[in-house]
């Protein structure tokens, strides 16, 4: 017979068998429901799932757009523009010599102003100005050259060089001003003072670095991380996983950043479903293992089977994804000169699945939707991330860059006890930085 | 039971005439889930599939271009083979290369062989190559429509159901030879 003369030759030998062994969930009764009434098939727990991950997304958007919309900085000017008090003053006696005064500064100055004493000087005929650290124990300075003139002359060689002891909370800057009548206040005359205006100091106050937006678009080789007691499971082959990051930075200084955004990634791997028998029973001529009896017709049919130790068995393989969002929170350090930055990055990155596709194999080697199984089964994934950014101005707000990194996973993904699964992932992204300025 | 009456009163939503309907082309749907080697704990999920089919589309049988057991075995074969797509995705592409292509020399007499035989020698066959021998020689599917319903290329189809002829004839030869031997034992 030809291959051609082959084609529907078997039609007719399989009408009109007989009616297979009977299954209670082929009977009528339980089939009318579903095939009549279909219902749909676990859709409920599929929109619960949906509205549980875009409560998250809503919470991550949220965050998100709070770090985001969070005034890095209203005023360069360390010192708020309102009328800073001076709330305390201390001794004014000549005696004692010691001045406690502390002037509320809203902003956050203790962020800008230098650990040390830094300037003083508005001019030299309107105030002296001092910035102090808590507690540092400083030496004013005369003023003007009519100094000695207006003082006291019993004070006189004390005002030369008059200790003050700064008792603060915290930092703040100590502003002594001129008299209303002309000169520097005298040790007994600071309970005079105006309350100063203190803005516009002059020292220079170290700029931070820039807030900037980036988006990078990359990918990287991803390591599905069995250990433990599951010997029967291996990944195959790891292939490219995408990823699409949104990342915005917020200076804290001029060189250290807080990194914070959305990651959108796809895991791509195969895994290969192994299993090393020491019993494996393969087709073999020589032993008699089972006589099948049709019931129906009666025919008898013999397998031959022959046991075969060690035998290692390839179950299967499948191509699995894994789709996650994630969200970074890093520690930046940058290195910057006109056109190039460098900086390193590190901190936690919580992962969370939004869909699981595939096959795997339970440890009683049954086959399972990658949804339904242990592995890959923690919805909530924590990661730690190293990363190196390098970027290139290519205009004074826009700079390409270029990103590689990699991440360790904190937590067990698996949702059984018995196996441990820590991924690893190795990859780099390219992209575009706006700086928000 | 006149067929045409059964369908008739199924459009009308009669339950009594949908559960005739339903026994009736039970065992046919079964034995085509078995030739396309679903297991056996997924067997009422593929029934509920073709049945559902079925009875929602009915309305469109026209007793005039042919036979109501051609129409239900069209959507049986479709929807198994559809199931198993999904399910055996990997198998369909994976086994492709494992033997090399032959000519079919060798012609392939089945007519003897007892029908349960030649189910576990289609058990015994791969995935891909079972469901393309199922299409071809059981149920006449040229390759073109073949290679539509499997999203393959008409040669590969051919390709394919060489090599499933090939593994056949040599699992029924070796099924022979043992009946033989254990007949002299």
């Amino acid at each position: 017979m030809s291959t051609a003369e082959e084609r529907g030759a078997l039609g007719e030998r399989f009408h009109d068998l007989p009616t297979p062994a009977s299954n209670p969930e082929l009977e009528w009764e339980n089939m009318a429901r579903r095939i009549l009434l279909p219902e749909p098939p676990e859709e409920e727990p599929r929109k619960r799932r949906a509205a549980f991950w875009w409560w998250f997304g809503g919470i991550a958007v949220l965050l998100a757009g709070a770090f985001l919309l969070w005034p890095a900085e209203e005023d360069h000017n360390p010192v708020s523009e309102e009328q800073p008090t001076v709330i305390a003053k201390g001794a004014t006696t000549a005696e004692e010599k010691l001045i406690e005064a502390t002037i509320p500064l809203k902003n956050p100055v203790k962020e800008q102003l230098p650990a040390t004493t830094l300037t003083k000087g508005i001019g030299q005929e309107k105030a002296l100005l001092q910035v102090v650290e808590v507690g540092k124990t400083v030496w004013t300075e005369e003023v003007s050259s009519t100094t000695e003139e207006n003082l006291a002359p019993s004070l006189a060689p004390e005002l030369a060089q008059p200790e003050v002891t700064i008792d603060f909370s915290r930092k703040a800057a100590v502003v002594v001003t001129q008299l209303p009548g002309g000169g520097i206040p005298m040790l007994d005359q600071l309970d005079q003072l105006p309350e100063v205006q203190a803005r516009n100091l002059p020292f220079p106050v170290k700029p931070k670095g820039e807030a900037s937006l980036a988006i990078t678009l990359g990918g990287g080789a991803f390591q599905s991380g069995y250990a433990g007691d599951a010997p029967w499971l291996a990944a195959e082959r790891n292939d490219f996983s995408p990823s699409l990051s949104l990342r915005y930075e917020r200076p804290l200084t001029q060189n250290w950043f807080l990194s914070t955004g959305i990651d959108l990634r796809n895991y791509r791997f195969r895994t290969a479903f192994e299993n090393v028998d020491p019993d494996a029973r393969l087709y073999r001529p020589g032993t008699i293992d089972t006589i099948f009896r049709n019931l129906t017709t009666g025919e008898e049919r013999t397998v031959f089977t022959d046991t075969v130790p060690g035998t290692v068995i390839r179950r299967f393989g499948n191509d699995n994804v894994v789709t996650e969002i994630g969200i970074p929170l890093l520690i930046a350090y940058r290195w910057a000169s006109k056109k190039h930055a460098l900086s390193l990055a590190i901190g936690p990155r919580l992962g969370l699945v939004v869909t699981r596709e595939g096959r795997s194999l339970t440890g009683t080697n049954e086959v399972r939707e990658l949804s339904e199984v242990p592995q890959f089964g923690n919805n909530l994934r924590w990661s730690g991330r190293l990363e190196a950014v390098y970027d290139y101005r290519i205009t004074s707000s826009i700079s390409l860059l270029a990103k590689v990194g990699g991440e360790a996973a904190f937590s067990n993904w698996s949702s059984s006890l018995d196996l441990k699964q820590r991924p690893k992932l190795v990859g780099g992204q390219l992209g575009l930085r706006f700086l928000l300025r | 039971m006149d067929l045409s009456l059964v369908i008739e009163n199924c459009l009308l939503d009669d339950r009594l005439a949908q559960r005739q309907l339903y026994e009736q082309f039970l065992p046919y749907a079964l034995t085509v889930t078995r030739r396309y080697g679903v297991a056996s704990r997924y067997q009422a999920d593929v029934v509920q599939d073709i049945f559902t089919e079925v009875f929602t589309k009915l309305a469109t049988f026209d007793a005039q271009k042919g036979q109501f057991s051609t129409w239900f075995r069209t959507i049986a074969v479709r929807k198994t083979v559809d199931f198993q797509r999904k399910r055996e995705k990997l198998r369909f592409t994976s086994l492709v290369a494992v033997l090399p292509e032959k000519s079919p020399t060798a012609t392939l007499e089945l007519e003897a062989v007892p029908t349960d035989e030649l189910f576990v020698a289609f058990a015994a066959l791969p995935t891909g190559f079972r469901t393309v021998f199922n299409l071809y020689a059981v149920d006449g599917y040229r390759h073109r429509e073949i290679a539509d319903l499997l999203g393959i290329t008409p040669s590969a189809s051919r390709s394919q159901y060489a090599r499933a002829r090939e593994r056949l004839r040599h699992h029924l030869q070796g099924t022979k030879k043992k009946q033989v031997a254990n007949e002299y034992r």
